[in-house]
């Protein structure tokens, strides 16, 4: 080949043209379909006019007809062309997809819904579970207008995933069951390239939408809170308090030693600051307490985040400095 | 407060007026329900837990409350208006228009009250020897709340030349204020635990922009978004007092061993932070070779008081087909990478000016835990093995690089036949590579024309897990004093420890199931159960494992359009096993 041609051909900016012209013919190609078998949607309400108005009063049934170039509107978007019914008025001569296509149909939502949310579709959690559109969205008489839903969002996803529907009843719970967040504030049920979360790209991303405090990046770090907040929260429901999958010491305890004043046995009565401290400095005036023999397993090993409150990440040294400024007490 | 609910309420008013007028209009329709009511609620002893979510302040006294839903339009418009109000301070309302799909939009704005605990402290006191903890609670009637907001708005314009084409813009204006409990400890001057409340005035706003389009079988999709957090309120502040012997009160020497002492600082504080995000993906439909999906991502997050950045980059590819008509393979592979700032932390010299042991410097090279390379890769099958059964397969194998998973704390080793010697024994990094194998079994079948049931197994194998390395239990002294110097004198170092700590399984079985039976034309029936058992047999010092039985019974029954009865059971049962390894006093 002539070389000059075929830098002609192949130069950056025409290879980019080379694949919309691909693009192009392939769309032509697939939309090929006779005008005439088609015969609209006022032809067939004239029959079935009983779906008539909640037709029209949907998405599907408002789309106008510079949508979607090259693909068929109204209701033979759906049901292919309607003239062959029209004529023999036979069921048979008109597509039922949920009946007639593999999956209820959603590959044939799919021609339509190609990107955008459904972009990941074919390779989201719920399409491998042989979830199909249908499972969750309901097309005719549905007046709802988020998307179609077959129910509210909780009765759509907790048909299935009643286990979670049950730990919402927990006492500690997002509030899901009060309306405040539905199951779509941190899962993107279509699927996305992560772990099927609504935004963001780890599990923690989600989370941090409203928990925005939490997001750092810190100086002093708690490692699993850069890890996966799952690790110490139950995010659906739990019986401990914060959503802690146990309550505290024993959360912490897993992956910490406590204190060695734990097992420091308290003395009996009442005490105060040691003679000579308060003249010293007028802050420590008033300090005392009652101290018993489990006093310091109380202190040490009832809550933790009573110390170490930052729990979450810092930007301030802690005051040890043998501690290395990062016990999260500031 | 009130400017908001004039603004609601005008809101609301102008939605209405909205639908009035679209009413006139050829062909307008208009449904909807409307409901007035008033709800009264009293709650005792914890509130916070039991009402977690209600308006404390609204409690008492009868509440009246509002619902409405409109929908409604015309031969070109839709238009939906949902309103749900409960009390002041409880409250949600949403509009949507659609212009014949070419435009619309969609607002919503909701709040609601998150009660917070307040812990009266009183289990931080004691005494042993001359060790004593103190508390103050500064605002002991205190009651902690956050009140949540949100506003988001989406708008949406079709590209009628382009299929499935669409921009959207959108933002949401989320609020946190209120008052929350704010502690801190003074150590070393005794253990002092002191709390506050602290106001709450915390705002995130995030832009979006996302452009779609088809162009014959590809498919792409950009989105941007840009998320901006800050929190308004003042840092409390605390006045660290003068460290003292913890025994017996001297001034003595403690200052030097504290990075900070007599001095008023702020503690609690929220850091102001940005991120930005870009999404690209790619899809092309190879009509019978199937489906072919790429995606890029790039994040950026900076933390505005210490200048710190993470940067999240990612790659996807995945490939779906149909092998036969009873038989779908998935496979993906997915790669990315999270990159934090180090942080260099500069410390005081531990007793400096000491002639014998201040030369000890605890500096650091924080290595933020957040970094990582991650390689997963997924492969799917799906079967239908008869009618209404399907069996589905999945594999996961999934690499996690970690540069350092934790960070050990210095320790010591003082050598008290070498006086002045010491031995930094700890490495401030632990590298982790994890390994997870997963597999997911699933059958779904039909339960004659009436019911349906579901079982899936899951078994997960994971190679070293994210763990908390030599976190627990010292090094056996063998006649060694780790805590006491050459000089004889106290030094506190954290001794060398060899316990790796986790709540992370190596092995884990899952299996859940689900059924569900149409006992008649409004009767059903659903039962569900959830298995699982976690283990973790690989490190060094014990056995973690967790046992987790959770079963459900759900009985709903309709005996009219507008009357349902539901009547659900579950049982939970989570049993843990873990070590809890006490240190030996050293004081």
């Amino acid at each position: 080949m002539d070389r000059r041609i075929f830098n002609w051909a192949f130069s950056d900016n025409r290879l980019l043209l080379w694949g919309l012209a691909l693009c192009l013919i392939l769309s032509t190609g697939a939309a090929a379909q006779s005008p005439a078998d088609f015969v609209g949607t006022e032809t067939c309400l004239d029959c079935h006019d009983d779906m008539a108005a909640d037709f029209s009063r949907t998405v599907h049934g408002q789309l106008g007809d510079y949508q979607y170039p090259g693909l068929a509107n109204g209701c033979e978007a759906c049901h292919g062309p309607g003239a062959k019914h029209v004529d023999s008025e036979d069921p048979e001569d008109i597509l039922n997809p949920t009946a007639e296509m593999g999956n209820d149909g959603t590959d044939l939502c799919l021609d339509c819904h190609r990107t955008g949310h459904t972009l990941n579709w074919e390779m989201s959690t719920h399409a491998e579970s042989d979830v199909s559109c249908l499972s969750c969205h309901k097309l005719h008489d549905n007046s709802s207008s988020r998307a179609l839903l077959a129910g509210t969002e909780e009765d759509v996803c907790f048909t299935c995933h009643m286990d979670t529907q049950s730990k919402f009843q927990l006492p500690s719970h997002h509030p899901v069951r009060e309306g405040f967040m539905t199951c779509s504030s941190c899962h993107d049920t279509h699927g996305n390239q992560f772990q099927e979360i609504a935004d963001g790209e780890t599990s923690r991303d989600a989370c941090l939408v409203c928990h925005q405090q939490h997001a750092g990046p810190f100086v002093f770090e708690h490692s699993p809170v850069m890890e996966d907040c799952t690790i110490c929260h139950d995010v659906h429901g739990s019986v401990a308090n914060n959503l802690l999958r146990q309550n505290e010491p024993f959360i912490c305890l897993q992956c910490h030693q406590p204190h060695f004043h734990s097992i420091l046995t308290g003395a009996e009565g009442d005490y105060s600051t040691p003679p000579g401290v308060v003249a010293q400095d007028p802050n420590y005036d008033g300090l005392s307490g009652t101290s018993h023999a489990d006093s310091m397993k109380r202190v040490m090993l009832t809550k933790c985040t009573q110390c170490h409150q930052s729990i979450h990440g810092s930007d301030l040294p802690s005051q040890s400095i043998s501690g290395q400024g990062r016990a999260l007490n500031r | 407060m009130r400017t908001r609910n004039l603004l609601m309420c005008s809101a609301v008013l102008l939605m209405c007026w909205t639908g009035i007028g679209f009413a006139d209009e050829e062909g307008a329709f208009v449904e909807g329900t409307a409901s007035v009511g008033a709800h009264y609620s009293d709650f005792s002893d914890n509130p916070q837990r039991v009402g977690e979510f209600v308006n404390l302040d609204a409690t008492r006294d009868l509440q009246a409350d509002m619902y409405l839903n409109l929908f409604g339009g015309t031969e070109n418009t839709l238009y939906n208006i949902n309103l749900d109000y409960r009390d002041i301070a409880t409250k949600k309302f949403e509009f949507g228009v659609d212009t014949k799909s070419l435009l619309s939009a969609d607002f919503r704005y909701g709040s609601f009250v998150h009660n917070l605990d307040h812990d009266n402290l009183t289990n931080m006191q004691g005494k042993a020897g001359g060790k004593q903890v103190y508390n103050t609670d500064h605002d002991p009637m205190g009651r902690y709340f956050m009140e949540y907001e949100q506003f988001q708005g989406d708008i949406k314009v079709d590209m009628p030349f382009l299929a499935d084409g669409q921009v959207t813009l959108g933002m949401a204006d989320q609020r946190r204020s209120g008052y929350k409990q704010a502690m801190t400890i003074d150590h070393c001057a005794f253990c002092h635990v002191e709390s506050n409340a602290q106001r709450v005035d915390q705002q995130t706003r995030i832009w979006k922009a996302d452009v779609k389009g088809s162009v014959g079988p590809v498919s792409l999709n950009y989105d941007f978004a840009k998320t901006d957090f800050v929190d308004r309120a003042n840092t409390p502040e605390h006045y660290w007092k003068s460290a003292r012997h913890p025994v017996n009160g001297n001034p003595m020497d403690f200052p030097t061993r504290q990075q900070f002492s007599d001095v008023t600082l702020p503690y609690g504080q929220t850091a102001d932070n940005d991120k930005i995000s870009h999404n690209a993906g790619i899809k092309a439909d190879l009509q019978r070779l199937g489906t072919l999906k790429g995606s890029y991502t790039y994040t950026n997050r900076q933390n505005y008081q210490t200048g710190i950045e993470g940067n999240f980059t990612a790659g996807a590819l995945g490939y779906a087909v149909k092998l036969s008509p009873k038989m779908r393979l998935t496979g993906k592979f997915l790669a990315y990478e999270t990159k934090v700032d180090d942080a260099f932390i500069d410390l005081n010299n531990f007793r400096a000016g000491d002639p014998v042991a201040g030369n000890l410097d605890f500096d650091w090279n924080r290595i933020s835990s957040a970094n990582r390379k991650v390689y997963q890769g997924d492969l799917n099958l799906g079967w239908k093995v008869g009618k209404g059964k399907h069996l589905k397969a999945n594999w996961r194998y999934q690499i996690i690089d970690r540069p350092a998973m934790a960070q050990s704390q210095t320790t010591y080793i003082f050598d008290e036949g070498n006086p002045g010697a010491r031995e930094e024994v700890a490495s401030t990094a632990f590298e982790n590579k994890t390994t997870i194998n997963r597999i997911k079994l699933r059958f779904d079948s039909r339960l004659g024309l009436k019911g349906n049931y579901n079982l899936t197994y899951t078994f997960t194998d994971v190679d070293m897990p994210y763990m908390n390395p030599t976190a627990m239990c010292e090094t056996s002294l063998d006649g060694v004093d780790s805590a006491h110097g050459p000089d004889g004198r106290m030094y506190y170092f954290q001794r060398q420890r060899f316990g790796n700590g986790t709540n992370q399984a190596t092995q884990a079985h899952k299996v859940t199931g689900r059924g569900s039976y149409q006992l008649s034309a409004r009767t059903s029936i659903n039962a569900f159960i959830t298995w699982a058992q976690d283990k973790n047999d690989e490190m060094n010092i014990y056995e973690y494992s967790r046992d987790l039985l959770t079963p459900g019974l759900n009985l709903w029954t309709a005996p009219s359009d507008n009357l349902l009865f539901t009547l659900g059971w579950t049982y939970s049962k989570v049993e843990s096993n873990a070590n809890m390894c006490v240190p030996i006093f050293d004081g």
